[in-house]
């Protein structure tokens, strides 16, 4: 598969989850980048997985684990935009009629993205893996070399401490 | 909370419209296009001769005098500032050879210093100091690295994966590495065997404490591949791995050590403590800042009953704890060294404007791991 083809089909699934992983643009514009020129590296691998998105975001999460120190240091030396300017207001959380009900959705949705943020590693990149760059269980599961029902589980833990805080939010806004 | 409802929010919120932008895409297509034209020429020789050579020689005195010098491996790269600096008498001559699976593994040369190399990149514009270090990988059984019959192996080689990286005594090997010592390489194959120049921030600053240059299959610095002694900070070879790997000491000149531009440098990359002790972000408890001595803050703390739990694992030997929120996960295999059957060691503390909260561990005679959590109110 050549790069142009690699770009066009997964390039979107693959940024978006890098952003995510990476929280800013640079630090995402960084890890893409070096995903798909590792990955090309490795092409014939990626022939053989058949499954190229899944070992493209499998490179990402690598990469990402190596270098978080030194994203990290960037991101103290020169700070950047924050990631939910960056693709918070993209996203089309606001389906809702009422003006109050817009802002709620969009509140609701910052504060998914803010604590999915917060939790480790080990249940942030499933996460990520399965809502972001539409991975299925499976898959997830192949690229992370972890059991189905450990990626089962990983996903089933963050949501529910992700809906604890929903829960959270919504008494908070009831009371 | 709806299931459903919860789902629909999570994938609301999570995915992402973005797309990457034309620009960064044509960057990537440009820089496959420029590692393609770059690479050099491969020139088949005998290699039936290195083959012969590498059966009668073993150990360190593998064919090193067979196999390029760095400073020729420069000069196939196009570099000719390197190959100088590679001939100079600031360089170290090396020649080490390793064996490890189906591979042999040679250090070459290793030579450090400010604005050395022509070729321009953002990380040399950034820090201009640094190392550079040539290493080899050839088959053990003295065949072309490149698939049998393939006139030119600068494709087909390309299938296998290899990664050299400087490591640093007292320093994780998944935290200090090529990849954040704003590290890269360029590589060719000549007469079947990959010559990989690796570049990153100069390490003689390290000198006085040890440094090792890990050359290896695969892709990532983990604990796969290598061990480390959170005691005395010596990273060694991990035997158990399936890859094949060699873990060269570098004769660094200890002169050169400058420990107070080597202390700042760490302390860029762990701001929140001193470089020495600073906190794993591989979320492994037993490789935090080891056991500090928390009783006198913890003194008057409750044991939260229901936060008494034994730890789930994983088959990749990772375990996890977790409770109200708070969570935790370790290499189980590492965590079982440290802690003693029947006491409690506190693994993490952290607090607020209104109490102090840590989670302790601690193994039965079965060695089965058992978490609990305290709190305390200030």
């Amino acid at each position: 598969m050549d790069i142009d083809s690699l770009l066009m089909l997964y390039g979107k699934d693959v940024y978006g989850f890098c952003l995510r992983l990476a929280e800013n643009k640079e630090n995402a514009d960084d890890l893409y980048q070096d995903t798909f020129l590792k990955a090309l590296e490795l092409t014939n691998r990626i022939d053989k997985s058949k499954n190229p998105k899944g070992f493209l975001v499998s490179i990402a999460v690598g990469l990402w684990k190596n270098k978080r120190r030194k994203y990290a240091r960037r991101k103290r030396i020169a700070p950047e935009v924050e990631l939910n300017d960056e693709i918070g207001g993209s996203i089309p959380c606001a389906d809702t009629p009422t003006p109050e009900e817009i802002v709620i959705s969009r509140e609701r949705c910052e504060l998914i993205r803010n604590e999915a943020n917060k939790l480790s590693d080990r249940l942030r990149i499933p996460l990520y893996m399965y809502y972001t760059a539409g991975m299925s269980v499976e898959d997830i599961a192949s690229a992370l070399k972890i059991p189905q029902g450990t990626v089962k589980s990983r996903l089933c833990k963050a949501r529910k401490i992700l809906k604890n805080v929903l829960e959270g939010y919504v008494w908070k806004i009831n009371n | 909370m709806e299931d459903k409802q919860l789902e629909q929010l999570l994938t609301k919120a999570l995915s992402s419209t973005v797309e990457p932008s034309e620009d960064l895409n044509l960057i990537i297509k440009n820089r496959v296009k420029e590692n393609k034209t770059m690479k050099p020429v491969h020139k088949r020789m005998a290699v039936a001769l290195i083959a012969a050579a590498i059966f009668i020689m073993s150990g360190s005195a593998f064919a090193a005098w067979q196999l390029l010098s760095p400073k020729q491996v420069a000069e196939k790269l196009g570099d000719k500032a390197l190959a100088k600096a590679f001939d100079s008498e600031n360089a170290i001559q090396i020649n080490e050879s390793v064996t490890s699976g189906d591979y042999t593994f040679t250090l070459h040369g290793i030579t450090s210093g400010e604005n050395l190399s022509d070729f321009k990149s953002s990380a040399r514009d950034i820090l201009p100091d640094r190392t550079y270090a040539v290493v080899s990988i050839a088959k053990k059984d003295g065949t072309s690295i490149a698939k049998a019959g393939s006139e030119d192996g600068s494709e087909d080689y390309q299938e296998l994966n290899f990664i050299v990286s400087p490591l640093i005594k007292g320093q994780k090997p998944w935290q200090v590495n090529i990849f954040t010592m704003n590290g890269g390489y360029s590589e060719c194959v000549v007469d079947g065997v990959i010559y990989r120049m690796v570049d990153c921030d100069n390490i003689e600053m390290f000198a006085d404490r040890g440094v090792y240059l890990y050359v290896g299959t695969g892709i990532f610095i983990n604990n796969q591949t290598v061990n480390y002694n959170e005691e005395t900070g010596e990273i060694t070879l991990n035997e158990n791995s399936k890859e094949a790997g060699a873990l060269f000491d570098l004769p660094l000149d200890v002169n050169k050590a400058d420990h107070e531009k080597a202390q700042k440098y760490l302390k860029e990359l762990f701001p929140e403590s001193s470089p020495e002790s600073s906190p794993s972000d591989f979320e492994s408890a037993a490789e935090d800042s080891s056991f500090v001595n928390w009783e006198d803050k913890l003194d008057g703390a409750v044991v939260i009953p229901e936060s008494i739990k034994e730890v789930t694992c994983d088959e990749n030997g990772y375990a996890y704890y977790e409770y109200n929120r708070d969570s935790l996960s370790f290499l189980l295999d590492s965590m079982l060294d440290v802690l003693e059957s029947g006491e409690w060691k506190t693994v993490r503390i952290s607090d607020d404007d209104k109490q102090i909260k840590a989670i302790q561990f601690s193994k039965d005679e079965n060695d089965v791991i058992i978490g609990r959590t305290l709190s305390k109110s200030k």
